[in-house]
């Protein structure tokens, strides 16, 4: 069932009446007030999506719009610290990575391996910002307020929970891939949290976002990323939240002259994913290759929108997304690309590939270009199928059982992704293919 | 070993094979010849399992056991290999790997503990070089991006590597140059042996002058039309199979 527009009128107005006693709020410096005051302005402006929005058409938000009055009215608890500890042993990382630990919504410094800053890279939070910061970081949310800003975003400002900065410096070369994990149980009831990373001109670094929880629970979170000239960012979004949440995420990325941005998207697990990821190539030479993998199983929703903006020429983009559609799963893949005018010399490339395993999985896939100069090279393509016929009874002559050989080939539809992104991830490869060897019918 | 008796079976809404009856004892090498569209490879995969071709009638019996009754994972780890005409690329599953899962699964079915990895390691590099294959090969997706030549290649050493006992070779030789298909001619020698048979499909006699067969078969329209020796193979060679389609008519 979809929301009828007064529902969603009246869902809005339950959230400004939140608002006013927004009873997570007290955790926050007063600084803050202001762009949160905007933020909520932003939001009621505008509203919840109506549900024929180009960009929501296959994203049924009834549930989250219709509980989310409810959900901002709580005060977070404070998390389990015992379905903490079992959350942050399954992430994938090194031993020794820093590694940042949001329990719902709030920075855990006890939980938290904070990076060595003699490599460059700092961390701090939103909530502890110095004076000097704050005026850097209120524009930042403030970014959420203007006109266009999505909703979600817009929300996320208004009832901030905490959000963690990263700043590489100028030159550094961080060895260490940083981990910042969000974890929630069902105490959490929303979780509303930001990152912001800003990779100084010629840095090199990694960043890993976990989003993991238990129990019934809504994320609501967005990513800004700024990447200076000539700096090399790897960022890996990985989501594998508990089947009884819902997760809206967003990231902004902004790619100066010759910067190199590798993103890789995993969206396992939640309820609902709805991820949207718009990268800004904005000097000459930026470079930003994209790859995501998602699996829709049981009755999940996966929602990616990928918006690739090329405002500035002899930049270059590369995308490719795989689905996985199981059961009554449905993926939904929107990759977008816009060449501006006067981006002479662009090179775009898209591609997504879904597999469906069941009869009752969907997948809607949409690639679309919008080019508007002449001197470019763009390709883009999307493809469906269901496993190899052939390649199965291959695998079976060969003595390799059916539900194994099933399993081989999925995994090798996944691990392509994985070794187009990086060979040498293991920890990550592993975790995908012990998820996928998991979730993956009998 | 391997009894066929009045197969029948369909492709489809179509009937390839009409009644194929052939025996097969240990040890024995048989050639199965004819021209296109005669069911060979049909033949091929119904003794193989593959879905999609349907037995209508008939039966085939292997080591006393009804193969028809098994699925292809089962019939393999009796010992059936099925050498594939066109060798499926299967990106993303790495050679050794496929096959040490398949050595495996058969270790396990016949009550055997797994192969640990030296020995096995040390099994595939045997066979990898009776093959001529280069160790890189071994390392790479099954099939992707190998030359024809070196996908029929992988599937002989697969098979020596396997080792079968009674391996099916479906048009092992087409597209093979004259080089491979000794290297190819070369690896089926090695491997036989008393207790383990061949049945060769192919459409010229050209793969019979280095593999010897002890029984020459022509199937056409689905049924065997003439069996004989080796000798059989040449006088096709040198004729051409009208002939015998011309015999099989007034027949």
């Amino acid at each position: 069932m979809r929301l009828s527009t007064e529902a969603s009128q009246a869902a809005v107005a339950a959230i400004e009446e939140a608002f006013r006693s927004n009873p997570g709020a007290g955790a926050l410096p007063g600084w803050l007030d202001g762009p949160r005051d905007d933020a909520l302005a932003a939001f009621v402006r505008v509203g919840f999506p109506p549900p024929r929005a180009e960009e929501w058409k296959y994203t049924n938000l009834a549930e989250i719009i219709g509980s989310s009055a409810a959900r901002l009215n709580r005060a977070p608890a404070a998390a389990d610290p015992a379905v903490i500890s079992e959350l942050l042993h399954r992430i994938p990382r090194r031993t020794g990575d820093p590694t940042i630990v949001i329990a719902n919504g709030r920075f855990e410094p006890e939980l938290s391996n904070l990076p060595d800053t003699s490599q460059g890279i700092r961390v701090s939070t939103l909530s502890q910002a110095s004076a000097a910061d704050r005026d850097r970081y209120a524009a930042w949310l403030n970014e959420d307020s203007r006109d266009g800003a999505s909703p979600f975003a817009s929300l996320n400002a208004a009832f901030l929970q905490d959000g963690i900065i990263v700043d590489v410096r100028s030159d550094a070369q961080v060895a260490a891939t940083l981990h910042i994990v969000f974890a929630s149980d069902s105490a959490a009831a929303h979780t509303q949290t930001r990152v912001l990373i800003a990779a100084g001109a010629r840095s090199s670094a990694g960043v890993v976002e976990h989003h993991v929880s238990e129990g019934d629970a809504w994320t609501n979170t967005t990513t800004t990323i700024d990447c200076a000239e000539s700096a090399r960012l790897t960022y890996v979004k990985l989501q594998d939240e508990s089947e009884a949440t819902d997760h809206i995420a967003a990231q902004e990325v902004r790619l100066a002259a010759n910067s190199v941005f590798r993103a890789a998207h995993f969206d396992l697990g939640a309820r609902l994913a709805r991820n949207d990821l718009r990268v800004r190539l904005l000097g000459p030479g930026a470079n930003a290759q994209m790859f995501g993998l998602f699996l829709a199983d049981g009755r999940r929703h996966v929602d990616n929108q990928t918006r690739i903006d090329h405002e500035a020429g002899d930049a270059t983009s590369f995308e490719h997304y795989r689905g996985i559609m199981n059961d009554h799963g449905r993926g939904v893949f929107n990759g977008k690309i816009i060449v501006h005018d006067g981006a002479d010399g662009t090179d775009a490339q898209l591609n997504n590939r879904n597999l469906l395993l069941s009869r009752t999985a969907e997948i809607d896939t949409k690639p679309e270009l919008e080019i508007y100069t002449d001197d470019v090279k763009c390709a883009h393509g999307a493809t469906t199928g269901q496993l190899d016929d052939i390649a199965l009874f291959y695998l079976r002559a060969r003595g390799i059982p059916a539900r194994v050989a099933k399993h081989m080939l999925v995994i090798a539809f996944a691990r392509e992704i994985l070794e187009q992104f990086d060979p040498a991830a293991s920890e990550l490869a592993d975790y995908v293919n012990a998820t996928l060897e998991r979730r993956l019918p009998e | 070993m391997l009894t066929i008796d009045n197969l029948h079976a369909n492709v489809g809404d179509t009937e390839i094979l009409k009644g194929v009856s052939l025996d097969v004892a240990a040890g024995e090498v048989h050639a199965i010849m004819g021209p296109n569209g005669s069911g060979k490879s049909t033949l091929a995969h119904v003794l193989a399992g593959r879905e999609g071709y349907e037995v209508t009638g008939g039966t085939v019996t292997y080591l006393g056991q009804d193969l028809l009754e098994m699925d292809p994972e089962t019939r393999a780890w009796h010992g059936l290999f099925l050498g594939f005409q066109y060798p499926i690329e299967i990106p993303g599953v790495n050679n050794t790997y496929l096959l040490k899962a398949a050595l495996n699964a058969r270790r396990k079915f016949n009550g055997e503990t797994e192969m640990d990895a030296v020995q096995f390691l040390r099994i595939v590099k045997e066979k990898a070089k009776l093959m001529h294959m280069d160790q890189s090969f071994l390392n790479r997706s099954v099939n992707e991006g190998f030359s024809g030549g070196e996908k029929k290649r992988n599937e002989i050493f697969q098979m020596a590597v396997l080792e079968p006992t009674l391996a099916i070779l479906d048009e092992t030789d087409s597209g093979l140059d004259i080089d491979a298909l000794k290297v190819v001619a070369n690896g089926v020698n090695a491997l036989r042996g008393q207790d383990r048979s061949f049945i060769l499909v192919t459409h010229y006699q050209r793969l019979l002058d280095h593999i010897q067969p002890d029984h020459v078969h022509v199937l056409a329209d689905g049924r065997i039309i003439k069996s004989g020796d080796k000798s059989l193979a040449s006088r096709l060679d040198a004729q051409g199979y009208d002939w015998l389609l011309a015999e099989a008519a007034a027949g």
